[in-house]
């Protein structure tokens, strides 16, 4: 029976516990792998013949650079994660505010305005309360002008 | 050279079919547009049935011309593309909004071209519902089809929308099956960027055409999917997006909400 131990990272900050894929290579020929951990005391304080096993095959500055690499990379992919998540909420934020410009621009006082100007600030508008505050303002200014017309 | 070619026409056109809400995103184009450059003109197709009903007249208030489509298939907009008032022309899907001033220029991009488009990069690819099919150079929808500007002056320009129309009913029908598509996943052919990859890299009778893309590629359809980070840029090598593409979380169904 061969044993390999490969790509083991340490779990803990005092380095007395590792995780270590285990390949073996059976006598008749069969091969199996699982992923082991691995202490490096037993219960009486003694260094284990497998943390042994796992040292002669992979010196330590290696254990320890395969460790920080792995660590690195679960931070990048964290990173990664979250900024994606950050682009999605951005994204469905700006889909959900076009929607509602666009429920805005259906109100027919603001259809039927003329105002251009006021009706590009409703469409620039960076978030909802930008986009509520200008369409308040172009009704506002379309009340006063019918209540003008009817005054007249 | 006549006095057509010297001074081509120029304008937008905008293609509303099979639902309301694309006739209420036609009209936020045109008025986009409008907001960004005042002397534009656009040009709506949609449905004939639309443009007879009165209650519609409020939508049309801005455009330059409304005009009628023989059908309401999904993808008429060929048809508007084959049959556009104006020389020089820049299509846009009805989900998009114009958000910079250099719309006002983009006619100039054509830069003696006969058409040009936005290229769907390799890096995007997970952003779109089917992209590729093999590792081959060509083995993906390479040209956006929601956007396109194209010089119609050159007949073949023309005869290239057309034959995107038929092209494109008939592969959804079964009967447009060049050998090329012999590699293509049938799913595929549910898009009309298939058609267009087809008419654009292997039609014989189109090899003389010259196209191109736009050199800021994704400033001219960006995606909402592709994100905006919070310190207001872009990604994708993209600054300040010309056209917005509103399309990854547009319900076209109209079904879940407004649009």
């Amino acid at each position: 029976m061969k044993k390999e131990w490969k790509s083991p990272f340490w779990e803990t900050a005092a380095k007395d516990r590792l995780t270590v894929r285990l390949n073996i290579t059976h006598d008749d020929g069969s091969f199996s792998t699982s992923v082991a951990r691995v202490s490096k005391y037993d219960e009486n304080g003694k260094i284990t013949s497998d943390y042994n096993e796992v040292l002669e095959q992979n010196p330590i500055e290696s254990i320890d650079k395969f460790t920080e690499e792995r660590l690195e990379r679960h931070r990048q992919e964290r990173e990664a994660k979250v900024k994606k998540q950050q682009e999605r909420n951005e994204a469905k934020r700006l889909e959900d505010l076009f929607n509602a410009k666009l429920a805005t621009f259906e109100i027919p006082e603001i259809k039927q305005s003329k105002n251009r100007k006021m009706k590009a600030k409703i469409r620039k508008a960076k978030n909802s309360v930008e986009m509520q505050a200008y369409a308040t303002i172009l009704l506002m200014e379309i009340m006063n002008e019918q209540a003008d017309g009817e005054s007249k | 050279m006549n006095k057509q070619t010297e001074n081509p026409s120029k304008g937008f056109v905008v293609v509303a079919t099979k639902a309301k809400q694309f006739l209420i995103g036609a009209e936020n184009v045109c008025q986009s547009i409008l907001d960004h450059y005042e002397d534009a003109k656009v040009t709506l197709f949609c449905e004939q049935e639309w443009i007879d009903d009165p209650a519609n007249e409020m939508y049309f208030v801005d455009f330059d011309q409304v005009i009628g489509t023989p059908g309401n298939h999904t993808r008429e907009k060929m048809w508007g593309m084959a049959n556009s008032p104006y020389d020089l022309t820049f299509y846009l899907d009805a989900d998009v909004e114009i958000a910079h001033d250099d719309i006002k220029d983009s006619f100039d991009r054509l830069d003696g071209h006969d058409m040009v488009f936005v290229e769907l990069k390799r890096e995007t690819k997970g952003h779109f519902a089917e992209w590729d099919w093999g590792n081959g150079k060509l083995d993906h929808l390479t040209h956006c089809g929601g956007i396109c500007l194209y010089d119609k002056r050159n007949p073949l320009v023309v005869d290239f929308m057309n034959d995107w129309y038929y092209n494109y009913k008939d592969t959804l029908d079964g009967k447009f099956k060049p050998k090329e598509y012999e590699e293509v996943p049938d799913s595929f052919k549910q898009w009309d960027q298939l058609t267009l990859w087809y008419q654009l890299w292997h039609d014989p009778k189109y090899k003389s055409i010259k196209w191109k893309y736009f050199e800021d590629n994704y400033r001219w359809n960006y995606y909402t999917s592709f994100g905006f980070n919070k310190d207001g840029t872009h990604n994708y090598d993209t600054v300040d997006p010309v056209i917005i593409h509103y399309s990854s979380w547009m319900d076209k169904s109209g079904s879940k909400g407004f649009l």
